[in-house]
């Protein structure tokens, strides 16, 4: 009987996904049709207006949101921010703490440097009469760049509590799943706002 | 495994109902929860009910006046957002929280705490949604909340139409809580030896049912976000100056999937009932998972059915139409399974089966007037009659309330320890089938003779006879509820004493005591096919494997 137990098979890791990072898929899931409805009225909007974006007044010619410079700068920011983040979460992966703190500390600063230039664009736009209920377009507009903003926001709270985890030595090559999920989540917060960034601001400036 | 080494039953646990109250507040026990949201549930149940027979009094005779046409429309609203929101729903997540992971052999769910969160969410809901009627009026536009009667311009009077759609949004973050929570349990958790192909048909169920309600939560919940901003931060999405079919489009897309999160566990609930009480395996496991899945997919291409009276596109409505139709494919496929189970097995009329067999007969009703109302034509002249009301009773009721009956008097002893008396029982359910089928049956007739709904009275004499026989029946339903009512209370207090195994049941949840410890297992039985209960009771192996689990206090 000794013998026979010191025999054991090795059981396969299971499960083959921890159950965080299912977690954070499945509810990525979600996430993804609350922007497709956003987007989905969007496009509705855009297809039941004969004139897309509603003509602006006369008296302001440059009323809606262009590209350039500030949401072009801003896509670039984001984009690394979710660069230094990947890397991070790999080099927590291989126990390399040092490096890890500080890709973290800088995808939080990239972060915060997008929301700085999204309040910015924001109160410009406020102040030349671009407000939510200005028209359908700027509606649409305020309320899923403002929902985005918001995914940051939380995307950054949460990269934040991450980090004051790891400053406690709560993550290790062995269990970081807290890690991978928030860097997941940082992702789809990018990929959100490279479809945000290619119809709402490309869409109706550079490709008129 | 040696099955003749009988071991000693563990220490007993306390498996008393009266707990402290802070143990209730902060358990993360996904049984508790279970039991929690299940008694919310049936509350909500409760308060609908009498809403409902409010209703029924207005309309016993033409031209009464038992409440003035306001506070009808808040009745009406609140009725269908009390049933199908905070009841029908809600019920199901608890009876599937408290079953799900006992069928897989799991000890909690994969996450405890969000359980908790999703829970303690959906009184902060219902607080929410009745908060409207001491706010001014609660909500007066349907349980559907139509744009632009529910914007500003129309309802500027009140909060009650505020307080619905933030109970909403609260409502959908709670259900994807729940949603991700069992998707996760089932795909992480499962016990060894249980491949999905062994999973009960009752947890396949629950993980169509939560693909569902993650996929078209988020779009509530946005159609609620847009239509507070209109309200509140003049947005001009669903006003008369944007696009009111937007949100017709956005609240049906979730609106008809949640028919289906109304009625697949209820699937699934019979799909374990009807087996156990035929004495037979269900026939066609396999095709009964695909069919799930297949009405999975469709309900999400059929929203625009509901909308045929708004002038679409006569293409659009063809191919919403078509899709509506092809749900009767799958549907059919399970409703000719369960009856295949059924035939030639030793049937054995419990109440649970009755229960069971009165959803067949309801329900095909309920499936054959939506296939006749999925016609364009057809649903054109019968939309907005009384006809769509018994179409969608016969689905709601004669389908979700009659399975989740089925499922409580079928769960109730492993969930308390305790049988539901069976001549109570046997009452509730005849009471109920005949106060159903006098209720809803000649609303059809009703429907066609032109009878509109959602209108506070109506003053053809001819409508008459048949009002007063609806409401005499709506009368025999609340007796029947009063019965179950008394039937749980007195059964829960001083039941028989159910065993771990009343019913020789197929699945690992009657392997455990009654009720089950907070481990749920001391020792999970091995699974070698879809139903492990039968297999060990075949090879002889039960009692070894029901001696080990503890024993009950009592």
């Amino acid at each position: 009987m000794a013998v026979a137990t010191m025999h054991q098979p090795q059981s396969p890791q299971y499960p083959a996904i921890k159950p965080g990072m299912m977690g954070m898929y499945i509810f990525l899931a979600s996430e993804v049709m609350f922007f497709g409805s956003l987007f989905a009225m969007y496009f509705y909007l855009f297809g039941s207006h004969i004139v897309w974006p509603p003509p602006p007044p006369s008296s302001t010619p440059e009323f809606y949101v262009s590209w350039w410079p500030i949401p072009f700068v801003n896509t670039i920011i984001l984009l690394s921010s979710g660069v230094t983040c990947h890397f991070a979460s790999d080099a927590i992966a291989h126990d390399n703490r040092r490096q890890f703190f500080i890709l973290q500390i800088a995808t939080i600063i990239l972060g915060f440097g997008f929301e700085a230039g999204q309040l910015y664009e924001f109160i410009n736009a406020f102040a030349r009469g671009l407000t939510l209920q200005a028209n359908t377009f700027a509606s649409a507009f305020f309320t899923m760049t403002g929902f985005h903003g918001l995914h940051v926001l939380g995307g950054l709270i949460l990269l934040i509590l991450i980090l004051f985890r790891a400053a406690r030595g709560q993550f290790s090559a062995q269990h970081h799943v807290g890690v991978a999920a928030v860097t997941l989540y940082w992702h789809f917060v990018d990929v959100v706002w490279i479809f945000l960034f290619g119809i709402l601001y490309l869409g109706i400036t550079l490709f008129r | 495994m040696a099955a003749t080494t009988v071991l000693p039953r563990p220490k007993a646990y306390d498996d008393t109902f009266w707990k402290p109250i802070s143990l209730w507040l902060t358990t993360t026990d996904h049984k508790l929860i279970g039991i929690m949201y299940m008694v919310t549930g049936i509350l909500s149940f409760l308060i609908g009910g009498i809403f409902a027979l409010i209703v029924r009094l207005q309309l016993a005779a033409p031209n009464l006046k038992v409440v003035d046409a306001e506070t009808y429309n808040q009745l009406i609203s609140a009725h269908g957002v009390t049933m199908i929101f905070f009841f029908v729903t809600i019920f199901l997540t608890g009876i599937a929280n408290y079953m799900v992971p006992i069928m897989i052999g799991a000890r909690d769910m994969a996450f405890p705490r969000v359980n908790l969160l999703g829970f303690w969410l959906v009184p902060v809901s219902i607080i929410l949604y009745y908060s409207g009627f001491f706010t001014g009026g609660a909500l007066n536009a349907g349980w559907t909340g139509y744009a632009p009667l529910t914007e500003k311009a129309y309802q500027s009077h009140s909060l009650g139409v505020d307080f619905w759609a933030l109970s909403i949004i609260v409502w959908a973050i709670s259900g994807i809580m729940a949603s991700t929570n069992f998707l996760t349990t089932i795909v992480a958790l499962r016990a060894p030896g249980m491949k999905l192909t062994r999973l009960p048909l009752f947890v396949w169920a629950q993980i169509s049912t939560s693909i569902l309600l993650l996929v078209v939560g988020a779009p509530l919940a946005a159609a609620m976000i847009l239509l507070e901003f209109d309200r509140q931060l003049g947005t001009q999405f669903f006003t008369t100056a944007g696009r009111p079919v937007l949100y017709q489009h956005l609240f049906w897309f979730f609106g008809h999937p949640e028919v289906y999160i109304m009625i697949l566990p209820g699937f699934g609930m019979i799909s374990e009932v009807i087996p156990v009480f035929a004495r037979k395996p269900i026939f066609g496991y396999m095709s009964m998972v695909a069919a799930l899945f297949g009405i999975v997919f469709l309900s999400m291409t059929v929203w625009a059915h509901h909308m045929f009276t708004v002038g679409m596109n006569t293409y659009v409505e063809g191919f919403f139409m078509l899709m509506t139709m092809l749900i009767a494919v799958p549907t059919g496929i399970k409703f000719f399974n369960w009856m295949a189970t059924a035939w030639w097995g030793s049937i054995d009329f419990t109440v649970p089966m009755k229960f069971a067999f009165g959803f067949l007969a309801t329900f095909l009703i309920g499936g054959i007037t939506g296939v006749y109302l999925a016609s364009v034509p057809v649903d054109t002249q019968l939309h907005q009659s009384y006809y769509v009301v018994a179409h969608l009773h016969y689905v709601l009721f004669g389908g979700s309330v009659f399975t989740i009956f089925a499922g409580l008097y079928y769960w109730f002893p492993k969930i308390t320890g305790r049988l539901l008396n069976r001549n109570l029982g046997e009452w509730n359910f005849w009471t109920l089938f005949i106060g159903f089928n006098g209720t809803f049956l000649i609303m059809h007739t009703l429907g066609l003779e032109g009878m509109p709904r959602r209108i506070a009275t109506y003053s053809n004499e001819a409508w008459a006879a048949t009002n007063l026989i609806i409401t005499v029946s709506s009368f025999l339903i609340a007796f029947s509820v009063l019965l179950f009512i008394i039937n749980i209370v007195s059964s829960w207090r001083g039941g028989e004493v159910a065993g771990d195994d009343p019913w020789h049941a197929n699945t690992l949840e009657w392997a455990t005591t009654s009720p089950p410890p907070p481990y749920n297992f001391e020792r999970v039985p091995p699974v070698r096919s879809f139903m492990p209960l039968r297999d060990l009771r075949e090879s002889g192996e039960l009692e070894a494997e029901t001696a080990a689990q503890p024993a009950p206090a009592h």
